[in-house]
């Protein structure tokens, strides 16, 4: 090593104390040998001393607990994005995001019953109400708020034939109609689901807010 | 050292479940090498102490994404390099001025050997070097970190390191001799 020069890598690695311990040793007798690769580690380690000595002294910022007030401020205000972060946070108000998720549910499960209802699982519901529907119309003793608007439906329910819909016998429109109903409920149920992530955020968050 | 990461991953979890006085322990235990390290790089204390305090909003607002078992220092080192750089790109070209003639400290006596004018002329000269060689050179030269950890901190590799410490290193050399040369010292 004596006979040629240390790399200025060589050098930095040794002023940093980056080397292994027969590497050190083996710069360290170079440079004792070699004053032109010593004055080279002497300018680095100057220039390195300069800058460390102007690192800010720690009075500089001796002031802790006025960092802390300024901090501690700004960490509340942004509790709540700790909390409901994410899309979760453009959810709607609680009264809202409620009623929002009781109609997503409520969807959901007439897609579900319609589903099973299309697959077999359920009989099929129309014509057991049609047959009520009926029945409350001829009869003189159900009210007549209600007769009068049953009777529109009962038309519109023979028009339509719901009346005659039995089981269904078409096998491939029956699991297509089925399978839609399907998807639909899961897209519902994962709303119902972030709805539900949402309020659990929101309300944990007005909690720790109470607690703090 | 082994000690010192256990607190610290404690102080992590409780913070992570919002105990604001565990988080304010850990500020306390980091605020000045957040510090020091912002203010080498943005060369001001006002503006070192705003990036101070993004960096722990940031930390208080992700500290559910710390890696339990992970250097916290190495990852608040993180957040302040980029809190930092980000803040000198937003304000380029303007030159940090308050620090010309910090006053002396008796706690340093040492410091004040190298006179005002001196010691701003460094620090003007730190400041015009790029952004990525100032970050390294200052987590070696302010924080003593190792290559390995600067590297972790950065996100670079060792050899990347070397080369921006050496390059950072040429290049206030050179402007230092040159500087002096102009000034007759």
């Amino acid at each position: 090593m004596a006979s040629s020069h240390l790399s200025a890598a060589t050098m930095e690695a040794y002023l940093d104390g980056e080397l292994a311990p027969d590497t050190l040793a083996l710069v360290e007798e170079h440079l004792n040998a070699c004053a032109r690769c010593r004055e080279a580690v002497q300018d680095l380690q100057a220039v390195s001393q300069t800058v460390a000595q102007t690192a800010p002294e720690p009075c500089a910022f001796c002031e802790g607990s006025m960092f802390w007030q300024r901090l501690s401020a700004r960490l509340s205000s942004s509790r709540e994005h700790l909390t409901v972060y994410g899309a979760l946070s453009l959810m709607p108000p609680v009264l809202l995001g409620a009623i929002g998720l009781a109609l997503i549910t409520a969807a959901g499960l007439i897609h579900v019953v319609g589903g099973l209802v299309w697959v077999g699982v359920i009989p099929p519901l129309g014509p057991a109400l049609y047959r009520w529907a009926i029945q409350q119309a001829a009869n003189p003793e159900t009210p007549f708020a209600l007769r009068w608007a049953l009777n529109p439906i009962v038309t519109a329910a023979e028009e339509l034939g719901i009346m005659t819909m039995g089981w269904p016998s078409n096998l491939r429109n029956v699991l297509q109609i089925g399978i839609i109903h399907m998807v639909l409920g899961l897209g519902l149920a994962i709303v119902a689901a972030l709805f539900t992530a949402w309020a659990w955020c929101l309300l944990g968050g007005l909690a720790s807010e109470g607690e703090t | 050292m082994d000690a010192e990461r256990e607190l610290d991953n404690e102080l992590v979890r409780r913070a992570a479940h919002g105990d604001m006085e565990a988080f304010g322990q850990i500020v306390e235990r980091h605020r000045l090498r957040v510090l020091r390290t912002a203010h080498g790089i943005v060369g001001s204390s006002d503006e070192a102490e705003d990036v101070a305090q993004e960096v722990f909003v940031k930390a208080w607002q992700s500290i559910d994404t710390f890696r339990p078992g992970g250097s916290l220092g190495a990852w608040l080192y993180r957040i302040t390099v980029n809190a930092a750089i980000d803040a000198t790109r937003r304000r380029r070209p303007q030159v940090a001025l308050d620090d010309i003639a910090p006053p002396p400290s008796d706690q340093h006596i040492e410091r004040s050997v190298m006179d005002a004018e001196e010691a701003a002329r460094v620090r003007r000269a730190v400041q015009n070097l790029p952004p990525a060689s100032r970050a390294a050179l200052v987590l070696r030269e302010y924080e003593q970190l190792s290559y390995a950890e600067i590297a972790d901190v950065l996100n670079i590799p060792m050899g990347t390191v070397m080369s921006r410490l050496h390059y950072a290193r040429q290049a206030l050399k050179q402007t230092l001799s040159s500087q002096e040369d102009g000034h007759g010292l």
